[in-house]
C-alpha cells in the first residue's frame, strides 16, 4: 500500500483565511483530497461512502472511479448536524468501504457524538482504507456543516449551507489523532484558511486504541 | 419494413424522454394518443405492483413495484411513491422511498427526496436533490478505468459565487 508521508505543512498556496466562516463560497487546493484519492482506497471499482449530502459535481467524479457510491446526508433540513439522530440515518448504511468521505463533520459534533462516529466508521472501512476529513482549526468555523464540491481531484468548492459562524475549534488538534481509534493518520494539511485536511488510513487489525 | 407510422399502429412508445405529464383533470385535453405516457393522476393511489409496456407518469401515489424494464418512468413533482421503480429511464421529481433500477439511467431532479438505492450505468443528482442511499454503478468502463478522475477531467463550470463581504481583495479564494 502507498504510504503518504505525515505533513504539518503550516499553510499551504491556496485560500483565504475567513470567507469560509463568514459564509462566502470558495475554491480551495486540497492536498489532502488528492492524497486520499491517490491511496490504493482509491482503485477502480472501489466502494464510497460520502457522508455529505447528494452534490452533482461529487456523484459525478466518484462515479467515474467507484462501482458504489452510499451518500448519507447527516446533516438536517436547516443544515446542522443531526448530531443525535445520525446513527438512525446510517442504519441501512452497509460496508465495507474502501473511501469514506467525513468532510467537516466531526468539527461539528461534541468530542463523545465525534468517538461515537469514529468507531461506527472503523466498522464499516475496510482495513486499508481510508477515511478524508477536514477538522475547522481557525478561531471560527461556519454554524453548519459546509457542502464540500469536488472540483477536481485537488480542488474542493466550499458551500456554505447557511450564514454565520460559531468559535472554533470544537475538537483540539492534538485530539484529533487520538480520536481516530482504529485509523492511522497517513497525511494532515494545515491550509491557510484554517481548515486542517486529514487522511487516515483504516488499520489492518483492532489494537488498544482506548483513550 | 418499417414505415413512419408503424410504432403509432402499434401502440409502441418511442424511446424519447418522458413527456411533461397533462394537468390533473384531464378535463379539456384531447385523448391520449398511444405515444405518450401513461399517467396516474395526482388523486390515484395503487397498493400492488404496476407493470405495463408504455411509459408511465406518476403524479399521485404507488405503494409496491413498478417494473417497466423498456420504458420510461417518472414521478412527477406531485408524485409520492413508496416502491421500488425498475425503468429503462427513471426520472423523479417528486418523492420516492425505495430502490430505484434504470436499465440506461437514473435522474434525480431538484426537487426529489429519495431515499433507498440506485442502480444504473449512468445517474444523474441535480443540485437540490435530497438522496440518501447507494449508487451502484457497476464496474467503470476501460476506457474510463485507467486511473481516477479529474487528472483527465474537463474544468467544471464554477457557479457563480455571490459577492462576499468582508473577504480581503488582497486573499484570493483560488489561485491556480
Amino acid at each position: 500500500m502507498r504510504r503518504f508521508r505525515h505533513q504539518e505543512t503550516g499553510a499551504d498556496a491556496q485560500g483565504d483565511g475567513t470567507a469560509a466562516a463568514s459564509g462566502g463560497v470558495e475554491e480551495h487546493r486540497s492536498p489532502g483530497f488528492k492524497a486520499a484519492l491517490a491511496g490504493s482506497s482509491a482503485r477502480v471499482g472501489c466502494r464510497v461512502l460520502d457522508l455529505g449530502p447528494a452534490l452533482p459535481a461529487n456523484v459525478d467524479f466518484l462515479s467515474r472511479f467507484a462501482s458504489h457510491l452510499s451518500i448519507a446526508d447527516l446533516s438536517e433540513e436547516d443544515g446542522a448536524a443531526d448530531a443525535e439522530g445520525w446513527r438512525g440515518r446510517l442504519a441501512d448504511v452497509k460496508g465495507p468501504f474502501d473511501l469514506v468521505l467525513v468532510w467537516d463533520l466531526l468539527s461539528h459534533l461534541d468530542r463523545q457524538q465525534a468517538r461515537d462516529l469514529v468507531g461506527w466508521l472503523r466498522s464499516v472501512a475496510r482495513p486499508g482504507g481510508s477515511l478524508f476529513l477536514l477538522i475547522h482549526e481557525g478561531p471560527e468555523m461556519p454554524a453548519r456543516p459546509l457542502l464540500f464540491e469536488v472540483r477536481g481531484d485537488d480542488q474542493i468548492l466550499y458551500r456554505p449551507a447557511r450564514p454565520g459562524s460559531i468559535a472554533a475549534p470544537r475538537i483540539p488538534p492534538a485530539e484529533v489523532a487520538r480520536m481516530l481509534s482504529g485509523f492511522r493518520v497517513e497525511a494532515s494539511f494545515l491550509l491557510r484558511h484554517g481548515v486542517r485536511e486529514y487522511v487516515a488510513v483504516r488499520e489492518e487489525c483492532d489494537e488498544d486504541h482506548s483513550l | 419494413m418499417w414505415k413512419k407510422g408503424d410504432s403509432e399502429e402499434t401502440g409502441i412508445p418511442d424511446s424519447g424522454p418522458p413527456r411533461p405529464a397533462p394537468g390533473p383533470s384531464g378535463a379539456d385535453r384531447p385523448p391520449r394518443g398511444p405515444r405518450e405516457a401513461a399517467v396516474i393522476g395526482p388523486s390515484i393511489t395503487i397498493r400492488g405492483d404496476v407493470t405495463g409496456d408504455e411509459d408511465l407518469t406518476i403524479q399521485g401515489r404507488i405503494e409496491g413495484t413498478v417494473t417497466l424494464k423498456q420504458h420510461n418512468v417518472s414521478v412527477g413533482p406531485e408524485g409520492k411513491v413508496d416502491a421500488s421503480i425498475h425503468g429503462r429511464s427513471v426520472t423523479v421529481e417528486g418523492e420516492v422511498k425505495g430502490d430505484l433500477r434504470g436499465e440506461e439511467q437514473v435522474v434525480l431532479k431538484r426537487t426529489s427526496r429519495v431515499q433507498g438505492n440506485i442502480q444504473a450505468p449512468r445517474v444523474t443528482v441535480e443540485d437540490g436533490a435530497r438522496f440518501r442511499g447507494g449508487i451502484d454503478m457497476g464496474e467503470p468502463t476501460p476506457a474510463g478505468a485507467e486511473r481516477p478522475p479529474a487528472a483527465r477531467r474537463e474544468p467544471a463550470k464554477v457557479p457563480e459565487a455571490p459577492a462576499r463581504p468582508g473577504t480581503s481583495p488582497a486573499v484570493g479564494n483560488t489561485r491556480t
